[in-house]
């Protein structure tokens, strides 16, 4: 499957019509980003069971980005729901779980030095959630294996703008480490508390966790995009991204997405 | 443009790679592998050994030396299952491609002690009404609501028009016989209808860690009373049976702190611990207890909770047309 999604984005790069020959305003502007993808994800949760689920995921990817000689900011979520399943499980419906997920970022990121011909460094700062649920009806109407972190996080990010059969490209790198991290896990059993009406679902997970760090918790996101102008002015993009992360409390938690994502960038 | 392009690609597969090293790989799916895995989960999640006196270890050192490399599917399953079986916990289910693990014997070890056909035919005969999914009718003088399954939502509006049509009468008769659960919700959603302040109808923990003595504190759960709706403060029956299990049986466990209520008929079936669940490597799941759930005064509820007033429905009853059972409760809320 990884295979066919870089198959996939190679044949879509060399569909892109010709493009002007600006690269300057392709670096700077204001856009507003729509992005459609598709993610393949692993995932190791001994809350769910002690085997490794594999699956697919649609996601949409809206967001704000405004690039200037200065600085590089982005604000966005990301939507996506799919299905996992286990290795042994594949004739079933039973065995299928269904994954969803929401993530709200923030990046700020100074313009720190430049390098090379037309290279450009970023360094910043960022606000980033992960949230991601897991719905299997193997398990019971009472189980709700779950993730979520909000993370203070570093940020870097490359970009450099480059001439291919006389077309202007961008390619941009980012990397995101969150620092400090407030975690929501479910309980031991990975049951909510579903007997109780008076509940009060998040307040208890937080009550459980709280901040977590290096040592417990560790999450990479390293995205790599290839934009290329249209005739309107407007940018299209191809990306991909590796988010990677582990939560080693109550119980380990390994997830690995891979994601490839087409986006149309409008000035405003 | 090449070597950015060769940049990029070795970007992605070297991370492709990371994560290979990065994240567990499946276990063996083989006999021993399934089984001890089994046996691990159960060991570090299921929340009654210590109730029940179930040595788990020794357990272990009885069944395991069942189980080799050459155990086929179906030997394996049968291991499992008499294993789990020692639990005696209808909660504790494995779902394999060909069988499941259950417990009847909660219940064919008892009278029945209801017999629906019986039942429809000569108390609720034809003008019994279906609301949502309560039967209603008059029968001599007293309310009387049938609830099959707690999985069968009931709305305000569902009891608002029950309620109303029997405002008049003396008494209701709540019959969960062969009720096997479903949702808790819709428990607390009839019992605030019946008390008039909050109240404190159970205690309930959660297994918080893989030791044997790791369990959440007691924590006291609470139903609240329900203003602008149709209430009942009159007596109420409630009847039982041992097919009374799981949301069912909580249910009856809430109407034990509401003192107009009493249980008519055999024991609940019990199903005291709210179930979890895992996969194993073949793809096989299972289900068991992990948390504890005990009345106000400490009482678990797990093996069912005992009638005020017990009362057998026979073989004979069911063949004349007799149901002693919803017979008493007719009897008592006559006030004969």
């Amino acid at each position: 499957m990884k295979r066919t999604l870089l198959i996939f984005s190679l044949a879509l790069m060399s569909l892109m019509v010709r493009a002007n020959g600006d690269t300057l305003s392709m670096k700077y502007g204001r856009h507003w980003v729509t992005g459609l993808g598709l993610s393949v994800q692993t995932v190791w949760d001994e809350a769910m069971s002690p085997v490794r689920y594999n699956g697919t995921s649609l996601r949409i990817n809206p967001s704000l980005q405004k690039t200037t000689s200065k600085h590089w900011r982005t604000i966005g979520v990301s939507l996506s729901v799919g299905g996992l399943r286990s290795a042994y499980y594949e004739e079933s419906e039973r065995g299928k779980a269904t994954n969803f997920g929401f993530n709200f970022d923030y990046r700020y990121l100074r313009h720190l030095t430049d390098f090379g011909k037309g290279n450009e460094v970023f360094l910043g700062g960022g606000f980033r959630t992960l949230n991601n649920a897991r719905l299997h009806n193997q398990l019971d109407n009472s189980v709700l294996p779950f993730d979520s972190f909000t993370s203070l996080s570093l940020e870097g990010g490359l970009q450099r703008s480059f001439l291919w059969k006389q077309r202007d490209f961008l390619v941009r790198y980012s990397l995101g480490l969150p620092l400090v991290s407030l975690a929501m896990r479910p309980n031991f059993v990975s049951v909510y508390n579903f007997v109780n009406p008076e509940s009060k679902f998040f307040n208890e997970r937080i009550e459980e966790h709280g901040l977590s760090s290096f040592g417990s918790y560790f999450r990479m996101i390293s995205k790599i995009e290839l934009l290329y102008k249209l005739r309107t002015g407007n940018l299209m993009s191809l990306s991909y991204q590796w988010d990677y992360y582990s939560y080693n409390k109550v119980h380990q938690l390994n997830v690995a997405t891979h994601s490839i994502t087409f986006s149309r960038y409008f000035n405003y | 443009m090449k070597r950015i392009l060769y940049i990029c690609f070795g970007v992605l597969i070297s991370f492709a790679a990371c994560e290979e090293v990065l994240i567990e790989k499946n276990p063996s799916n083989d006999p021993i592998t399934n089984f001890d895995i089994l046996w691990k989960i159960m060991n570090e999640r299921y929340s009654f050994f210590e109730y029940k006196a179930i040595d788990w270890d020794s357990v272990y050192d009885v069944y395991r030396p069942q189980v080799s490399t050459t155990t086929s599917d179906v030997e394996l399953f049968d291991a499992m299952k008499e294993m789990l079986r020692l639990l005696q916990d209808g909660h504790v289910n494995l779902r394999s491609d060909f069988d499941i693990v259950r417990f009847p014997d909660l219940y064919l070890d008892y009278p029945q002690n209801f017999d629906r056909n019986m039942l429809e035919r000569v108390y609720w005969e034809k003008d019994y009404r279906i609301t949502g999914f309560l039967i209603n009718r008059e029968i001599q003088g007293v309310g009387y609501i049938y609830y099959g399954s707690f999985g069968a939502p009931i709305s305000d509006d569902d009891l608002d028009f029950v309620l109303e049509r029997f405002e008049d009468l003396p008494a209701l008769i709540i019959d969960i016989r062969n009720n096997e659960g479903g949702a808790p919700q819709n428990a607390f959603r009839m019992i605030e209808r019946l008390i008039s302040r909050r109240t404190h109808v159970y205690n309930h923990q959660f297994k918080s860690g893989p030791g044997a003595d790791e369990f959440s504190e007691f924590e006291e759960i609470y139903a609240n009373t329900k203003n602008d709706v149709v209430k009942w403060n009159k007596p109420v029956y409630l009847l039982t049976n041992r097919n009374v299990y799981s949301a069912a049986n909580l249910f009856t466990a809430m109407m034990k702190a509401v003192p107009q209520v009493t249980q008519i008929g055999d024991f609940t079936g019990g199903g005291g611990g709210v179930p979890a669940g895992a996969e194993l490597p073949n793809g096989w799941a299972f289900n068991f207890s992990s948390t504890i759930l005990s009345l106000p005064d400490g009482f678990i509820v797990e093996n069912g909770l005992a009638p005020d007033i017990f009362v057998e429905q026979t073989p004979e009853d069911v063949a004349n047309g007799i149901d002693p059972i919803l017979d008493r409760a007719i009897e008592l809320a006559k006030g004969n």
